[in-house]
């Protein structure tokens, strides 16, 4: 049983990362618990407290009691915490100590010092549970992020804790990938592991949870058993600042907007990659509406982002070229005329000032110019910080800033509302709209549902390397999309 | 009674124990970065320098060695016979270029091979054999898990400069300064969570711990090891 008794931490030094007041928490063993919330309501933080690393990595303020069964988990050293609690954390880059697949399963037995002939029975086992004989003995840096977390959670139950910590563990997942990570948390449910999770997507959580903690400002605003949450209105979730609870709940609010009659062409998008076996892309010719939002949809691997990277003119030798209005332009020209909002922001701020990063973008730099961008994007009044110091939402939100100021044609997201709550997700679509109305073609690589039928106008679907066509999405399309997400959903 | 495991991308290869690359890692380190060579010192000196070449051909990465073994050739023929008539901007530019080649490249290939194919795990079990702390050993054996990520992030960022045109203005203080502050910070925040992410895994400074890889010296540890040896000894004493 795991026990909060009156806790409230601060973290040192930090105005960024919120705190928690006065939490008092029984999880008792079996139970799948989710912890939701608006980003910064300190459901991360209650993760922490559970798994040990507040107090004993992340410093700061603690008063109160963190129980399992007997033990303080405060004054317990983490080596014998992680023997009772095992975590998964929301960035797959960086969760892996070893380089090698097998040496990462094997690591937290290895530290628990078992006999290696144990380890070995452990690793057998874990591969058949998860599937994952095929990603042995690899490079984990060769890994697909979906992957990546598939072993992040293999290694955590090589170890074999009772109690089970995950942080976002979705965030950086397709739908196949969050289907699976559904079936790993149903596996550990019922094995009777204690699993609790702070998370922003929900929809994958809606039958497994038995209890729902809602977050706010750092205190628990509510809590519901599964059946309350799941009776919850859409209207009264998003009230609360959270995303659907059913994929099928989602539904376009806004009118569509008139299809623009200027279209551009993109022939000769094929692209096969060095030591590839096969192409990565191989696309007929096709036209795309100009001054549009389209959804780049499809699997993981589809190609999706070598589309992206050519379109950008980021890959040197590819030869396709795009045709606007009288512009042919081809990979050096798009280089100059298309921008890519890179899923892993923290790459592409290079400045000391979220103005200064604005500025750098502009082809003049016009302060008052820049500060009506930041205004827009909610970010006035950071201004004058470090890029590096603000959180994950806010560094995308800069560099959607950056990609607003440099006025090119073609902007591309590649996932930009990976890990957003509602809130944020929704200043995410504002912004592109605002993008649309100034007449650029927008482009976003995207897993979301909710964010598509927000703000995208078309629907551009990648399969194997291959698009057929771009369609409108009007009711038909609508409905088209959704079929593909759910069908998605349960086919992987 | 599970077999142990051998590390990766070696599967062919020969099974180097960490110790002996680490000793040759030293040993090419020290002998090349000695003061400048002559006569038979060369031929020690090359005896060393073939010893990442083999490596990388018994792994497999036969171009890669090939590449090398020109590079290293061109590099000390170079700096032999034809520094002595440059003079001049050029001349320091073609002596630095030289010295670039037969001094650096077999270090960074010895170093790339060693973080390649050697297992954290392993690593750490080979060092605690030498009694070395584990406050030492788990510092050094981030260092390993992070060249590949350096490597990715520096791609990464490339691109973004690229994209954004920074690569076409601005001084090369500020070039370099646009480059490696996103990389400082994106490795800072990756080993912070990493350092994390380790420790809720139990990594720990004291207590035992098991490893699943085979650690300990075999014939090639001792042909490699007495080879290198050789070669060093040589070359003090010509």
């Amino acid at each position: 049983m795991i026990n909060l008794k009156d806790v409230s931490f601060s973290y040192a030094g930090s105005e960024r990362e919120s705190g928690i007041k006065n939490i008092n928490l029984t999880v008792v063993e079996g139970e799948v618990v989710l912890l939701c919330g608006e980003s910064g309501c300190g459901k991360t933080t209650v993760t922490r407290l559970i798994n040990g690393l507040i107090p004993h990595y992340y410093e700061g303020q603690m008063s109160g009691e963190v129980l399992i069964g007997e033990q303080k988990i405060h004054e317990l050293p983490l080596h014998k915490t992680s023997r009772l609690v095992g975590s998964v954390f929301q960035n797959p880059r960086s969760q892996f100590f070893n380089v090698s697949t097998t040496g990462e399963i094997a690591f937290g037995c290895e530290n628990m010092a078992l006999p290696v002939p144990e380890i070995g029975r452990r690793l057998d086992q874990t591969v058949r549970e998860f599937k994952i004989e095929s990603l042995m003995d690899r490079s984990i840096f060769k890994l697909s992020g979906g992957e990546k977390q598939k072993i992040a959670c293999a290694s955590v139950a090589a170890s074999d804790p009772p109690i089970l910590v995950l942080d976002e563990p979705s965030s950086n997942l397709d739908r196949s990938g969050v289907e699976e990570l559904r079936r790993h948390i149903e596996m550990w449910k019922k094995k009777g592991k204690t699993v609790i999770i702070a998370e922003h997507r929900l929809y994958y959580l809606r039958e497994l949870v038995d209890r729902v903690v809602y977050m706010k400002d750092g205190i628990i605003a509510g809590e519901y058993t599964a059946r309350t949450f799941r009776s919850l209105s859409p209207d009264e979730l998003t009230e609360m600042g959270l995303r659907p609870l059913s994929l099928s709940d989602i539904v376009r609010k806004h009118p569509t907007v008139p299809e623009s009659k200027e279209t551009m062409t993109l022939s000769g998008f094929s692209y096969t990659y060095k030591h590839a076996i096969g192409p990565a892309l191989s696309m007929k010719d096709f036209s795309v509406p100009r001054s549009a939002i389209i959804a780049i949809v499809g699997k993981n691997g589809a190609g999706k982002s070598t589309f992206a990277r050519c379109l950008c003119g980021l890959e040197k030798k590819f030869g396709g070229r795009v045709e606007a209005g009288d512009q042919r332009l081809r990979a050096r020209q798009l280089l100059k005329k298309s921008y890519m909002v890179m899923q892993d922001v923290n790459h592409q701020l290079f400045t000391e000032s979220v103005l200064d990063e604005v500025l750098l973008s502009m082809e003049n730099e016009v302060e008052a110019a820049a500060e009506n961008i930041l205004d827009s994007l909610d970010l006035l009044p950071l201004k004058e910080l470090h890029p590096m110091s603000l959180s994950g939402g806010q560094k995308q939100r800069v560099a959607i800033a950056s990609a607003l100021a440099s006025r090119r044609s073609f902007i591309i997201f590649d996932e930009p509302t990976s890990g957003l709550d509602l809130k944020h997700m929704r200043e995410v679509s504002a912004g592109l709209n605002d993008l649309r109305e100034l007449g650029k073609t927008v482009f976003i690589i995207t897993h979301d549902l909710e964010f598509v039928l927000e703000c995208c106008t078309h629907i551009l679907p990648i399969e194997n390397g291959a698009a057929d066509n771009v369609y409108p999405l009007d009711d038909a399309g609508v409905n088209k999309v959704r079929e593909l997400f759910l069908d998605e959903r349960c086919c992987s | 009674m599970m077999p142990q495991r051998p590390p990766m991308k070696t599967a062919q290869g020969m099974q180097l124990d960490p110790r002996t690359k680490v000793y040759l890692l030293l040993l090419i380190n020290i002998v090349i970065f000695a003061t400048n060579p002559s006569g038979f010192q060369l031929l020690a000196k090359g005896a060393l320098a073939a010893i990442p070449f083999a490596l990388l051909c018994s792994a497999g990465k036969w171009k890669q060695g090939f590449i090398y073994a020109v590079l290293y050739v061109a590099g000390q023929l170079a700096e032999t016979y034809l520094t002595a008539y440059a003079a001049g901007l050029w001349g320091l530019l073609m002596r630095f270029t030289a010295q670039m080649l037969n001094r650096f490249v077999p270090i960074v290939i010895m170093a790339y091979y060693l973080v390649r194919t050697t297992e954290v795990s392993a690593f750490i079990a080979a060092m605690e054999r030498m009694h070395v702390t584990r406050k030492i050993v788990i510092p050094l054996a981030v260092i390993f898990r992070f060249f590949p990520t350096i490597v990715e992030e520096s791609r990464a960022i490339n691109d973004a400069m690229r994209m954004r045109g920074i690569g076409f203005r601005g001084s090369p203080v500020a070039m370099l300064e646009y480059r490696l502050v996103p990389l400082m910070m994106s490795i800072a925040k990756i080993g912070n969570e990493l350092s994390a992410a380790a420790l809720t895994r139990g990594l720990c400074i004291t207590g035992e711990r098991t490893n699943i890889y085979k650690v300990g010296f075999g014939v090639m540890d001792a042909m490699l090891g007495l080879w290198a040896t050789a070669a060093a000894i040589l070359f003090f004493i010509l």
